[in-house]
């Protein structure tokens, strides 16, 4: 049972139900989160509420009418299974429902179809000559930037760097040594998902099965040999239980069909590029780079350097819950903050997205097209 | 009961890593235990300065770690505090002379002898930096309220995420705080800092001309009692303990009526 549902049907307008939250203070959370994510939505239509058996008093129904008027909605009706909550509407001058409340439709799964799509995913070959083509390619950037110490890295290596950036792999992280474990888990990641089994909280209680198939699978990866496969997505200094990353198939080149979903903020220093659609929930400080060839998505503060659309693609965007970017690049398009205070770091303007609208950058507050 | 390795760094070079280091050592040992300052500014040596120390070097860590001597030989007690040793960098060598292991087994010693290792390291994240945090169990990160050593001070807490599985808490010390030019909005303030870096704050020093005064003396001011800045520093030592001392009171309005005279007449005092 969700905690708020919207639902809509021609004739009968819309009805806000939240009978699912516990109690007032959670429904009060989510019909002013979901009501004011798009307030210019909901005026002029006909819209119900339905508490459920939330108990409420005369104070705690004006709260929630208080709320449904600061987008522009006078609701037809609340729909309410408490005998309490009744009387209180009576003093809130506001009606009952009429008949019973529209609920969620109906809807019954074929089982089977989803058994025939998984036999449609890549056969477990390609997947793991995927998987020995990253260790490879990690093994032989690691003894290519292994300096005569051993492990240790100096200025000269942007060359390098800027090698594995072209052919698609860029190990931003200075300690390859520190990684193996971490790109291992990335792998394991990887086999989960092309098993069909998302979202992320569902990949994140597997891994521990998947795992254990990872190693007793070890010994066929060392042998396996590079296969046409490549995988163009990066790796990063990342937390290791919260990252997960599409395969690229050689076949399809199209960008848009592969996400790279981060959950962490991302510090001076460090870079990620990816060759697609690029998620990430945290902040992006000043110092750090992100570069996409698709969209750039960032759940936090954007304060370092963005570049969306890589390949040339112009419909690139991007967008954060708080955008103050050092500069913000979309395709060949640069553009840096204006002049002021530049470390009053505090969200300014809310969500805004950044898009190329005539060769030119410009930032539109988000909202829903 | 083996003792705590705190590595004190910072990124950017001239933000008080040194200092930081003297006046935390000298404010622990003030409390009761037992510690040990290891420069690891190898060829760059100031720690010796600050404690006032550098007549009595004989020999230093690279001897130590080149078994050219014992490591008895090469501590120096403080002329001050009985409980507080300090181990000093070669100025002669440079930061290749020791590598990740040997530090790793040196503070491995240390940690036998003493309570608190306290390591000053040198400014960069190359190999100086990778030598000094590579035997630490904690982290230090000192940073000023400016842009250029926030911006190296997440880094440097980057690096240090990196390493989670050596170093287990990092925490931040925000040095040099001017309180004035924050309420002006001249200079960023400890939310300002604290929003980019997100770590835990271990604790704020004012800016101090004694400072100045307490390095060319020898004598680090959290040994005296009547400077803001040893005030702070003490109050960071105890929190480092385990004792919860709030925040000392940055506001300027808060001064009394004599202080704001003199700040009137003499405004370069903080």
């Amino acid at each position: 049972m969700s905690k708020i549902a919207i639902i809509s049907q021609p004739n009968e307008g819309v009805l806000l139900d939240v009978s699912g939250c516990s109690d007032l203070k959670e429904a009060l959370e989510y019909l002013s989160s979901t009501l004011q994510a798009s307030n210019s939505f909901w005026s002029g239509l006909n819209v119900s509420i339905n508490v459920g058996k939330l108990s409420l008093k005369p104070s705690e129904v004006a709260q929630i009418l208080a709320i449904a008027k600061g987008v522009g909605i006078s609701p037809a009706g609340v729909y309410t299974t408490d005998s309490d909550t009744i009387s209180s509407l009576e003093d809130n001058g506001v009606s009952l429902g009429k008949g019973a409340p529209m609920a969620l439709p109906e809807v019954s799964l074929n089982t089977s179809s989803i058994e025939a799509a998984e036999s449609d995913e890549p056969e477990e070959g390609k997947v793991q000559s995927a998987v020995s083509s990253i260790k490879v390619r990690v093994r032989d950037a690691f003894q290519a930037k292994r300096g005569p110490e051993g492990g240790q890295l100096d200025g000269d290596d942007d060359d390098d760097l800027l090698q594995d950036r072209l052919e698609g792999v860029d190990l931003a992280t200075e300690d390859i040594r520190q990684n193996e474990k971490r790109i291992r888990k990335t792998i394991v990641k990887r086999k989960i998902h092309i098993t069909g089994e998302f979202p992320a909280a569902e990949a994140a209680e597997t891994s521990g099965k998947a795992m254990k198939v990872m190693d007793e699978e070890e010994e066929e990866i060392e042998e396996a040999e590079e296969d046409e496969i490549e995988l163009d997505t990066e790796t990063v200094e990342t937390d290791e239980e919260e990252q997960e990353e599409d395969l690229e198939d050689e076949e399809s080149p199209a960008a848009s069909n592969t996400t790279m979903y981060l959950r962490q903020t991302l510090r001076s220093g460090q870079t990620i590029s990816h060759k697609g659609h690029l998620i990430i929930i945290g902040d992006v400080n000043p110092g750090a780079e992100v570069m996409a060839e698709g969209d750039i998505t960032i759940w936090g503060s954007l304060r370092g350097i963005a570049h969306a659309g890589i390949g040339g693609n112009t419909d690139a965007e991007i967008r954060a819950l708080n955008l103050q970017p050092i500069q913000i690049r979309i395709a060949h398009a640069i553009a840096r903050a204006p002049d002021k205070p530049r470390w009053k770091y505090k969200a300014s303007h809310g969500p805004e997205t950044a898009r190329l609208v005539a060769d030119k950058i410009r930032v539109f507050r988000s909202r829903i097209e | 009961m083996s003792g705590r390795v705190i590595v004190i760094t910072s990124g950017k070079g001239g933000v008080g890593k040194t200092t930081a280091s003297a006046n935390l050592g000298v404010a622990i040992a003030a409390t009761g235990v037992s510690v040990v300052l290891v420069d690891m500014d190898i060829g760059l040596r100031n720690l010796d300065i600050l404690m006032g120390l550098e007549n009595r070097v004989v020999y230093n860590l690279v001897d130590v770690i080149e078994e050219r001597c014992k490591l008895r030989q090469a501590l120096v007690k403080d002329k001050r505090h009985p409980n507080l040793s300090l181990l000093p960098a070669a100025q002669t060598r440079d930061k290749t002379a020791v590598t990740s292991d040997q530090m790793r087994d040196l503070c491995e010693e240390l940690k036998k002898i003493f309570d608190f290792v306290v390591i000053d390291s040198p400014a960069g994240i190359e190999t100086g930096f990778q030598n000094a945090v590579a035997g630490a169990d904690e982290a230090i990160v000192v940073c000023t309220p400016e842009m250029s050593s926030v911006r190296d001070a997440d880094r440097i807490i980057g690096l240090l995420e990196a390493r989670k599985d050596e170093i287990e808490q990092y925490r931040l010390v925000i040095n040099r705080y001017r309180p004035n030019m924050v309420q002006a909005n001249d200079m960023m303030s400890v939310d300002d800092v604290l929003e980019i870096l997100s770590v835990q704050l271990l604790g704020i020093v004012p800016e101090d001309e004694e400072i100045i005064i307490s390095t060319n003396k020898g004598e680090p001011v959290s040994g005296t009692d009547n400077t803001r800045s040893g005030l702070a520093f003490r109050n960071i030592a105890r929190r480092i303990r385990g004792e919860d001392v709030p925040l000392m009171d940055f506001d300027a309005g808060s001064q009394s009526w004599i202080n704001r005279l003199v700040n009137f007449f003499n405004p370069a005092r903080v």
